[in-house]
């Protein structure tokens, strides 16, 4: 059994506004093994986003807040540290990757300037500044761009190099944790198999663990150890890669999930199958489950609230079909 | 052979720096009008500078009734005022109180603007609502109205007219950094800093005063203009330099009895003031069009 890295326990958040409150997230959780990658996959509103922030602390100021839930980090709780030690974790110990390469660099300073600050703001080893400037070029290499190139500006490079001088950031200070937050929805598709297969070699050698976020059911397939089927705030479905890929049973929203993805093979002439209708309203969800307006086996008793069926030791659905196996 | 693959990169870094400072004054220089103000504003300031080896503030200041209101000639290029004082030397004096003082306070309001500017989009929030709301009352007030009752308050001097210049200054300055500094927290490379652990402080120092820095620099120099009109204005009305020192707008003020007999005393500190001002708006507007990367040609 491998060492347990990040674990989260019935996290609740919510974004308080002066008109409405939004419920983001409703008591998910999972928890991450070291060195493993967790795929998180839903529709754009699911929750995702707000996760990750939530496990960074990064959540808007006043607007977003934790009610209730715990986020163990090596043992240590997140949500206790005070805002100074949680600066310290920051791109230390757990970092993240943003969804737009082009935003997420500073346009007023060169590339190796950047990638040095994210060194410096956590030099604990106490390195100079010619060693700094070596591991500079070290990582520039590790991602594949000239050391040479350090001097250049945002602006000089394509999206998917700025993607890659972004992930040589994330992984500067050789994090425990990395959260890619739709790392490769910028980027065309050739781009994104080169990005996606860098971050896996990388990821191989120096055995951090992963959360990706995305909506790319291809890109999860190609990543992951593990996947979380999330909606409206819960995690509907999680199991091993294989579980959801190739396992029988499945929620129903997952069922949708794939069912709108273009097959290339067999029953080619089958039109798309997507799921009717639209995510419910965050400000309003509804009682019991969430997914029973669109549900093709909605029933009455989905109105109740709905707990895990735990279906394998790696597999749990959220579903009132499988409950009797529960 | 391992010094070589440290050292060739620093090379790079320092060729890049030097190339951007190159890139934008080749811009500047191929603005004519922007030059022409670089090179007046330059013979302005050197004038000021160098003013006691010009003639020295005693024989600016010293009466010589017998020589009083000469036309211009060789010997005084502007003539001389109603004291007998040479008044070329007088404006050569006075304009190193002008020039100082619009500097000085142009850059002094800049600072105290900017940061306050900055700080309260940074924040945002209720502390964003009380600074700029009370920025709001302060230039309700007409600035030379706030900065004529400032003098009233302090007294007189250049230290008090530099005060009140720059509060009357501190509202522009910190609505444009608040401008401009709400338009960079909301971009993503603001929360990757804060994803990787950077502070505010650090934040604000490394990546938001970078972004909004050309905006302000442009700015700053179009305010000295204004500054130096404003102290002259000041001066006019009597509540500016105190006689005997000489400054451009007390020149003016001197001048006016004389107005109707020797009307070149009120037409040589005029157009030194004519003069300072374009020139220092020329090179504002030169400034920013080198500055801004979105007209590179």
């Amino acid at each position: 059994m491998k060492e347990t890295l990040l674990e989260v326990t019935d996290l609740v958040v919510k974004y308080k506004t002066d008109l409405e409150t939004v419920s983001a997230v409703n008591g998910i959780s999972f928890n991450l093994n070291k060195g493993e990658t967790l795929g998180i996959v839903g529709e754009t509103g699911a929750g995702k986003t707000t996760t990750a922030l939530t496990i960074l602390k990064l959540l808007p100021e006043r607007v977003g807040i934790i009610e209730n839930g715990r986020i163990l980090f090596e043992g240590k709780d997140l949500l206790s540290l005070s805002e100074r030690d949680m600066m310290k974790m920051r791109g230390d110990k757990i970092s993240m990757i943003f969804q737009d390469p082009m935003s997420s660099l500073n346009p007023v300073h060169t590339i190796g300037a950047q990638i040095a600050e994210a060194l410096k703001l956590h030099n604990e080893k106490n390195r100079t500044k010619e060693q700094l400037e070596t591991r500079v070029d070290e990582v520039l290499e590790m991602v594949g761009i000239p050391p040479s190139r350090k001097g250049d500006y945002p602006h000089q490079f394509s999206g998917g190099m700025k993607q890659r001088v972004v992930i040589a950031i994330a992984l500067a200070c050789e994090p425990d944790l990395l959260i890619a937050d739709e790392p490769t929805t910028a980027l065309d598709v050739t781009i994104q198999a080169q990005v996606l297969m860098l971050m896996r070699e990388l990821r191989d050698r120096l055995q951090t663990a992963m959360i990706l976020i995305t909506h790319d059911l291809g890109v999860v397939a190609q990543m992951c150890d593990r996947v979380a089927v999330m909606y409206a705030g819960e995690l509907v479905e999680t199991g091993t890669l294989k579980d959801i890929f190739t396992g029988e049973r499945h929620h129903p929203y997952t069922k949708g999930l794939f069912g709108s993805i273009p097959k290339l093979n067999g029953e080619s002439k089958s039109p798309l199958s997507p799921i009717e209708g639209l995510m419910p309203d965050p400000t309003d969800l509804p009682a019991g489950c969430s997914f029973y307006p669109r549900c093709p086996h909605a029933s009455e008793q989905c109105l109740l609230k709905q707990s895990d069926a735990i279906l394998s030791s790696t597999h749990t659905v959220r579903c009132r079909l499988f409950g009797k196996e529960a | 052979m391992e010094t070589t693959k440290i050292n060739a990169p620093f090379e790079v870094i320092t060729i890049k720096k030097q190339s951007q400072m190159k890139e934008i004054w080749r811009r500047f220089k191929k603005n004519k009008l922007a030059m022409t103000g670089l090179i007046v504003l330059t013979v302005m300031v050197l004038a000021a500078v160098f003013a006691e080896q010009i003639g020295t503030y005693e024989t600016a200041i010293t009466l010589n009734v017998k020589n009083k209101l000469q036309n211009p000639s060789w010997h005084h290029v502007f003539g001389t005022d109603g004291y007998g004082r040479d008044l070329f030397l007088r404006c050569v004096h006075g304009g190193r109180v002008s020039l100082f003082i619009g500097f000085v306070a142009s850059i002094a309001g800049m600072l105290c603007g900017g940061l306050l500017g900055m700080i309260s989009a940074y924040y945002g929030n209720k502390f964003d609502n009380i600074v700029m709301r009370t920025l709001d009352v302060f230039s309700a007030i007409p600035t030379i109205l706030l900065a004529l009752t400032l003098v009233a308050a302090l007294g007189q001097g250049i230290f008090n007219i530099i005060v009140a210049l720059v509060i009357s200054r501190i509202p522009a300055f910190a609505r444009i950094v608040r401008a401009s500094t709400l338009g960079v927290v909301d971009q993503e490379y603001i929360e990757a800093a804060r994803a990787g652990g950077t502070s505010d402080l650090h934040i604000m120092v490394k990546h938001i005063i970078p972004n909004v820095v050309s905006p302000l620099i442009v700015q700053t120099t179009m305010n000295v203009s204004s500054m130096i009109l404003q102290t002259a204005s000041l001066s006019f009305l009597g509540l500016g330099i105190s006689a005997p020192r000489p400054e451009w707008g007390a020149l003016i003020s001197e001048a006016k009895e004389f107005m109707r007999i020797k009307p070149f005393m009120i037409i040589f500190p005029g157009l030194c003031i004519i003069l300072a001002s374009a020139s220092i708006n020329l090179l504002g507007d030169g400034l920013r069009d080198a500055l801004d990367p979105r007209l590179k040609s």
